[in-house]
């Protein structure tokens, strides 16, 4: 309190001006006092004067004719003026003839000299002369004693009170009014701090999300490089194979596995732009079995030789609802976490079940490594993105966030038990689908060419050569008539010139103006019965062609002919 | 000097004689007070309109049977005034003529005859007790404790047309009231 008091007394204008205004108004009651005090005397002296006189020309009869017995009744009728303490009557020679004193009081001298009205002491003095027709007869003595100070203080004590009061009111004012200001002053100093300092830390959060983002990338970039290579080697060595074996069995031998390497890449590009976020998350039925079934290759090759990977499926189990490339990344990122857990080989067991629940039915898939554990103390943040025990380089901490997000969009759940040295076993518990996964199943039993519909005219809009190529000979094999243009507006004057096209076939990223989508719209809006079909390689703008079907990059000639031959079902049912 | 005119010289040096022998004390204190007292008087009187002739008129102050209080009065008077008018002192032999003056004092055997002669005229009478006259005039001297005092006699004042003011009736021994107005 004494240092807030002291601050406002050092700092601010308000304060200080009520302070100043305090003294002044101290100073002036002061000087009101003394000009009342002095008023007072004045008035004083005035009224003994004109006491005085009248007393003068009441005693002159008796002056003149020498009745001393007259000027005394006269100064004992003053008797009654309780002011006056002291009087007398001095003839013209100056000689005291009459004289009263209140009790107790000093007498009037026994001679006086005439003089005004004036203080001596705490007493008021005044000698009047007495004069009759130009005569001096004598003089008239008359003192009173001033009130005591006592009195006189206590008749400015009310006033001096309320002024010493409003002072202290205005001083309070002033010092409640600097201790305010200096308050709000420190607050909003605070509140100015920590926004700066929430400023930098979003700034520092947004440049580690970025570097962390860049590493991720990095370390992608790494191994899909590294994959991809391998995948390429495949390709490559598989085609000097073939040029250089005429054998149809080999060749068909190597060519199966040329393609499986072409589709191994094609799933690590899809995985690269799962991670990046650009993947439209597509759910469908998909049967977990197969899927996993068809992973245990990549699995035993992307694990090391000392762990041994257990895949179990019930063949009862239920398709689930899912984005099946995610979930097989989900997978991957469980199975990668599980080699890091296990440096000195071990188990990674994958398992399902069915689970019927009161809140509907789920499918369990497990995934158990014999690993070194999660400590208590992190097994609760393990899903929040970027949370890895890594080190600097081998993780990106997304993993098992990817895993979780599969799961919550999905409509499922995930969970993880972890005992140190133990291992650890994550839960994906994703819900049951009612349909059939119809397009694995069909591609597991039907993987020959699908009933073609032959000679129907295809407009193909695509920009790049060499995708341009392989669509027209994918075309051509199906039996349609393919027309290629480059662009939209090239496109569109195709069109134009001559309208007998059964089916555009577009790419949805292109050079010009007009893109896929926008190629689309128009067409359909011109063109309302031509059926259209989009392709692309990125999932950014698959969300806003609801309604056009979208064929993604890299897809295989079935994918295609299924992908027409439905657009061109859909358009002939509508009409 | 005529010859003739001895006799006339001679007599009245003897009538002088004769006349300040009878009052051996006429120096006295006590009659200069009293000469005081009669010139302050005419402060508390007030005369009827008329009696004098204008503003700066004397106030006439006439003298009879004591020559000697004469003298003593004309000095006592030299240089004072009452408002705006002097004094002048006039011995009186013939009581008649008093009826001019505006105060008259008057001691003596021909006190009676004096106090007659005015009677009704607008002249204060004044009278000495302390020399022995019985006879009051409206203003009497007495001698009470060594000190001169006076008799007022308010109704004698009253018929002559004079006010005396109350401050000057309560510095007298005794007041005979005039008649109530």
């Amino acid at each position: 309190m004494r240092q807030a008091l002291r601050n406002a007394f050092r700092r601010g204008p308000a304060q200080r001006g009520a302070v100043v205004f305090a003294i002044i108004l101290v100073l002036l009651g002061l000087l009101l006092a003394a000009f009342s005090e002095d008023g007072y005397q004045r008035q004083k002296a005035s009224e003994i004067a004109v006491q005085s006189q009248i007393v003068s020309a009441s005693v002159s009869p008796a002056l003149m004719f020498d009745n001393s017995a007259n000027a005394q009744d006269y100064l004992s009728a003053l008797s009654a003026n309780p002011a006056i303490s002291a009087a007398a009557v001095y003839n013209a020679a100056g000689v005291r003839i009459a004289a009263f004193t209140r009790a107790g009081g000093t007498p009037a001298p026994s001679r006086a000299s005439v003089r005004p009205a004036q203080f001596e002491g705490q007493s008021l003095v005044v000698v009047t002369p007495v004069r009759r027709d130009g005569e001096t007869l004598g003089a008239v003595y008359l003192r009173t004693d001033a009130e005591p100070a006592l009195r006189r203080f206590s008749r400015y004590a009310g006033v001096g009170i309320l002024i010493l009061l409003a002072a202290l009111v205005v001083t309070m004012f002033g010092v409640a009014q600097g201790i305010l200001t200096e308050a709000n002053a420190e607050l909003e100093a605070r509140a100015q701090q920590l926004l700066q300092e929430i400023e930098q830390r979003e700034r520092a959060e947004e440049e580690l999300l970025q570097s962390r983002k860049l590493e991720a990338i990095g370390q992608l970039t790494g191994g899909v490089a590294h994959d991809f290579n391998n995948l390429l080697t495949v390709v490559l060595s598989g085609l000097r194979l073939m040029e250089r074996n005429s054998d149809p069995a080999r060749r068909a031998s190597t060519m199966e596995a040329m393609r499986q390497a072409v589709e191994r890449g094609a799933g690590l590009t899809r995985q690269l732009l799962a991670f990046s976020r650009r993947q439209a998350l597509k759910l469908e039925p998909v049967d977990i079995g197969f899927h996993l079934q068809g992973m245990r290759a990549l699995l035993e090759r992307s694990l090391r030789a000392d762990i041994l990977v257990d895949i179990a499926i019930p063949a009862d189990l239920w398709p689930v609802k899912t984005d099946p490339t995610q979930f097989e990344l989900a997978i991957l990122n469980l199975a990668v976490n599980a080699r890091d857990a296990m440096p000195k080989g071990g188990v990674l067991s994958i398992t399902a079940a069915n689970a019927p629940s009161a809140n509907g039915d789920y499918v369990e898939v497990r995934v158990r490594d014999t690993g070194t554990g999660i400590p208590a103390d992190v097994v609760g943040r393990v899903f929040e993105p970027y949370f890895t025990t890594k080190q600097a380089g081998q993780g990106t901490g997304l993993g098992l966030s990817q895993v979780y997000g599969i799961t919550k969009q999905s409509g499922g759940d995930v969970r993880i038990e972890s005992v140190p040295n133990e291992g650890t076993c994550v839960t994906l518990v994703l819900p049951r689908s009612d349909e059939a996964p119809a397009l694995a199943a069909e591609q597991q039993t039907n993987p020959s060419t699908p009933s073609v519909t032959p000679g129907k005219a295809i407009l193909v809009v695509e920009d790049d050569d060499a995708v341009a190529g392989v669509v027209d000979q994918m075309l051509r094999e199906m039996g349609c008539r393919p027309t290629r243009v480059e662009n939209a507006q090239a496109a569109l004057t195709v069109l134009e010139r001559d309208n007998c096209f059964d089916l555009v076939f577009s790419d949805i990223i292109m050079p010009g103006a007009m893109n896929g989508v926008d190629l689309a719209n128009e067409i359909h809006r011109r063109y309302p019965r031509t059926p259209i079909v989009l392709t692309t390689g990125f999932s950014g703008s698959a969300n806003v062609d609801a309604d056009f079907p979208v064929l993604r990059k890299p897809y295989q000639i079935e994918e295609l002919e299924r992908a027409l031959m439905s657009a061109l079902e859909a358009s002939g049912a509508s009409r | 000097v005529t010859v003739g005119r001895i006799p006339f010289i001679a007599a009245l040096l003897f009538a002088g004689l004769f006349a300040f022998a009878p009052q051996p004390r006429a120096q006295t204190a006590e009659d200069l007070v009293k000469a005081t007292f009669l010139y302050r008087f005419t402060s508390f009187v007030t005369w009827p309109p008329g009696v004098f002739a204008d503003e700066q008129a004397p106030v006439r102050l006439c003298v009879v049977g004591a020559d000697a209080f004469a003298v003593t009065l004309a000095r006592a008077v030299d240089g004072q005034r009452v408002g705006t008018r002097s004094f002048a002192v006039q011995r009186l032999t013939n009581v008649s003529a008093a009826t001019q003056c505006q105060v008259l004092y008057v001691v003596g055997d021909r006190v009676d005859d004096a106090l007659r002669a005015v009677r009704g005229s607008p002249v204060l009478t004044v009278t000495d007790g302390s020399v022995g006259g019985a006879t009051r005039g409206m203003i009497h001297f007495v001698v009470i404790s060594d000190r001169i005092r006076f008799h007022i006699d308010d109704a004698r004042a009253a018929e002559s047309q004079l006010a005396v003011d109350s401050r000057l009736l309560s510095l007298a021994v005794s007041v005979r009231r005039r008649a109530a107005a």
